[in-house]
């Protein structure tokens, strides 16, 4: 049985991030009480609607977020250019293979490098949810035409246990 | 009397310069795009005001939550602290937690290990 649910469609923006992250926070608050990792759990939105922004290519997307058991599951669809969602799935898949000090190596060498992405990320968004306690993140990607994919990223957040430091 | 760096907006803190109390805070959500854009304006200023930054300074971090990029920009802004601090300046880093909140606690404690110097943490917002 799903305990909380919400899906959203439309266009996206840095403070429409901001909005998602005072309902979610709230509800997040309402549903699981008192918790030390709410702002943690609302970080993985952040990135991913932060991926969703930088990429869609008519800044909309899909989100949902689903609160089932003791399951979080947030889920992002967007369309973008097949390079970037080559390189996403990629780089899920690149991050998924590490072992946490694969990835606190990764996550150093990332942040400390000088460079920011052409569109301004910092490349660190996956790679801090994996890193503080995500479950899993799945990116599945389908051609629509010839410059247009369609990527679908998951990530699924266990709530019985406390998140990773 | 209190200099605004950069103006906060639903998606960028307010970075500013108090110079009665001696204080240069950065306070507000950061889910902004052009993270580096915006923190180097604050590495700017600190470099173009160096003068009434020589004495005393609580370089005070309140951010409530904030995107992977920003870690990134904040993290830029503390190495050009870091290096008035390793020049001899007199400047302390503080870096507010509320409730406890692990993803402030653990933000303090990656950048208290990148940059080795010692970063305190207040508890009241």
């Amino acid at each position: 049985m799903v305990d909380n649910a919400l899906r959203y469609f439309g266009k996206i923006d840095e403070g429409g991030i901001v909005d998602f992250v005072d309902l979610l926070s709230g509800i997040l608050n309402k549903n699981l009480g008192p918790r030390k990792d709410i702002r943690k759990l609302c970080s993985f939105a952040i990135e991913l609607l932060d991926n969703g922004m930088r990429y869609s290519l008519d800044n909309k997307v899909t989100f949902t977020w689903t609160i089932e058991k003791d399951c979080l599951t947030f889920q992002l669809e967007n369309e973008a250019h097949p390079a970037d969602a080559m390189r996403l799935k990629e780089h899920a898949e690149h991050i998924h293979g590490m072992n946490d000090s694969e990835r606190k190596e990764a996550f150093q060498t990332q942040i400390n490098s000088t460079h920011f992405g052409e569109k301004g990320g910092a490349g660190l968004g996956l790679l801090q949810i994996l890193r503080k306690g995500a479950l899993s993140i799945d990116v599945s990607i389908s051609e629509q035409s010839v410059d247009r994919f369609l990527c679908i990223s998951r990530i699924q957040t266990p709530l019985n246990k406390p998140l990773a430091a | 009397m209190k200099t605004i760096i950069c103006e906060s907006s639903r998606s960028t803190p307010e970075i500013s310069f108090d110079a009665e109390d001696r204080v240069f805070r950065v306070k507000g959500i950061s889910t902004v795009v052009n993270a580096f854009e915006f923190y180097d304006l604050a590495v700017a200023w600190i470099n173009l005001n160096g003068k009434s930054l020589a004495e005393p300074v609580e370089f005070y971090f309140h951010l409530p939550y904030f995107n992977s990029a920003s870690m990134k920009g904040i993290l830029m802004l503390m190495e050009r602290i870091k290096s008035g601090v390793e020049a001899g300046q007199p400047w302390i880093i503080q870096w507010n937690v509320e409730d406890d909140d692990e993803f402030l606690l653990d933000a303090c404690e990656s950048y208290r290990e990148m940059l080795g110097i010692p970063i305190e943490i207040t508890r009241n917002a």
